[in-house]
């Protein structure tokens, strides 16, 4: 299949997902009545399911709102060309359309912002942040996970709330990376 | 000395002294085996008489080992294991901050799974929530395993679990006493906590680093802390009995090294039902579950495979809790 899309044949391995190649993707599935996809490149995964009128792509938005209820969908902070396109695609990528790098729960769990009931966050919005560094505990039967920064950069966002439940895969910092990618 | 690693020689020392127990080893015979001046031997034999071991000097002859030490000695715990994974390789401390702290960096720097860090003392011990662990000098157990599991992340928080019915049968076999486990691993003895499981990971959304398991054991604590008093023991107090920490140690890391593999060859559900049979929290328990500021009352309705607590709440619905503990209403 491929074959048929040049943007996507010619995109070399080292690249990511762009949104254009996505919604090409979505188009051509659509065009050929694929209901399921997926593909792997650079280390990025790809996975497209179709048959549902309404279209997400997951990553990079709140799956749940700030206050903790499951499903009040907080709006994403920039329309994306996607959301009318009648396919559902989950995008794995860890970075979003805006250039930020998504972090998400690797359990499910309970997001802690901060070490200690009493001690001040890991992180705030607009701290600047080295690769490795601790930004928050997702907690799960007792296992800790201290999960760190992916990217230096600065924490542009912070999806979740002190205490909530998050899911597996569950966006919870955006980073805007220091450096050119 | 008292911070770092343990000297290999003071190791090769104590092997020596076990070894020789029944005999007067001469000063320069010891000096000469382990490689060191024959003061240095003199100034360790007062370290370790410090921590309890006794070692009579003989004028003119030499040194003999009047009672074994109850120190974790590596080269000791070593000779135990056999071709247990977990423990193949022990990193000593007589002070540590915490065995978890040490075991983390190690692992970040690319340690074996299976390497375990223990301390005769911890000087900042730790349990979640930056809570403190009491950890009395060479009374308690205080170590840490370094596991690399091939699990996916969503799946490693079973290992908590599995700590813990590892200690239940440790303890249980060491001991005679009868242990109750509060989920998801907390070691009771009488309501009592007499065993704490840390557990900490280092993982990305899809790949697993590596788990440091911390265990804390009291064992030989003659009282505990009057503020501890109402909510934790030790199993001298339990039994008026001293325990070789050594000897628990060994059956500790046997122990971890079955239900290690029970978990990866027969998944969460197998150490979910060991669990359950160990456990009075499993089913039809009056519980307060704590989630961060908050609590409701519920009643324990068994484990879900994942090893999650399935809880019936006062209004009926059966939920299942996956983060938070739970407190026993009495």
């Amino acid at each position: 299949m491929p074959g048929k899309n040049p943007r996507l044949a010619k995109g070399s391995t080292e690249r990511s997902w762009n949104l254009e190649e996505i919604q090409d993707l979505i188009d051509l599935l659509i065009k050929r009545e694929i209901s399921e996809f997926e593909m792997e490149r650079g280390g990025l995964k790809i996975r497209i399911k179709r048959g549902n009128s309404r279209a997400e792509i997951l990553g990079g938005y709140p799956e749940t709102s700030l206050n903790g209820s499951a499903h009040s969908y907080e709006p994403p902070p920039v329309a994306e060309p996607q959301a009318a396109a009648p396919a559902q695609a989950e995008v794995r990528a860890p970075e979003s359309a805006e250039g930020l790098h998504i972090i998400k729960s690797p359990i499910v769990g309970t997001f802690y912002a901060a070490p200690a009931p009493n001690a001040p966050p890991f992180v705030k919005v607009g701290d600047t942040v080295e690769v490795g560094q601790v930004l928050c505990i997702v907690e799960a039967m007792k296992l800790m996970n201290e999960i760190e920064a992916e990217v230096g950069g600065e924490i542009a966002r912070i999806y979740v709330e002190n205490g909530q439940p998050v899911e597996y895969g569950q966006s919870l910092f955006a980073v805007k990376p220091s450096l050119k990618r | 000395m008292t911070s770092g690693t343990t000297d290999r020689r003071i190791d090769k020392l104590i092997h020596l002294l076990v070894k020789n127990a029944t005999v007067v080893v001469p000063g320069p015979k010891i000096a000469s085996e382990i490689g060191v001046s024959r003061s240095t031997v003199w100034e360790w034999m007062q370290k370790l008489r410090a921590l309890g071991v006794e070692i009579k000097g003989l004028p003119a002859a030499g040194y003999q080992l009047t009672k074994l030490p109850d120190i974790l000695a590596p080269s000791l715990i070593r000779q135990e294991l056999g071709e247990n994974e977990i423990g193949h390789r022990i990193v000593h401390y007589f002070r540590a901050d915490s065995t978890n702290n040490i075991a983390a960096r190690l692992a970040a720097e690319g340690a074996p799974h299976g390497t375990v860090v223990v301390a005769e003392e911890q000087t900042a011990g730790r349990g979640r929530f930056g809570r403190a662990w009491y950890s009395e000098k060479s009374s308690g157990i205080y170590a840490s395993v370094i596991l690399r599991p091939e699990l996916s992340p969503a799946a490693a928080p079973a290992i908590t679990l599995m700590a813990g019915v590892a200690a239940h049968r440790a303890l249980t076999s060491v001991t005679g006493l009868a242990f109750d486990i509060r989920w998801p691993n907390d070691l009771l003895v009488g309501g009592k906590k007499v065993c704490g499981i840390l557990t900490e990971m280092s993982a990305e959304l899809d790949r697993l680093h590596s788990v440091v398991l911390g265990i804390g054991i009291n064992v030989n604590h003659r009282e505990m802390p009057s503020d501890l008093k109402p909510l934790a023991t030790s199993l001298r107090i339990e039994t008026h009995k001293t325990f070789s920490r050594a000897n628990l140690l060994v059956a500790l890391l046997k122990e971890l090294e079955r239900q290690y593999h029970v978990l990866l060859e027969e998944g969460s559900a197998a150490i979910a039902r060991d669990w359950a049979a160990a456990s009075s929290f499993a089913e039809g328990r009056r519980v307060r579950a704590m989630l961060g500021t908050t609590g409701y009352s519920a009643v324990t309705a068994g484990l879900e495979p994942s090893g999650a607590l399935r809880l019936r709440r006062e209004d009926g619905e059966v939920v299942s809790l996956v983060s938070g503990e739970v407190a026993e209403i009495k």
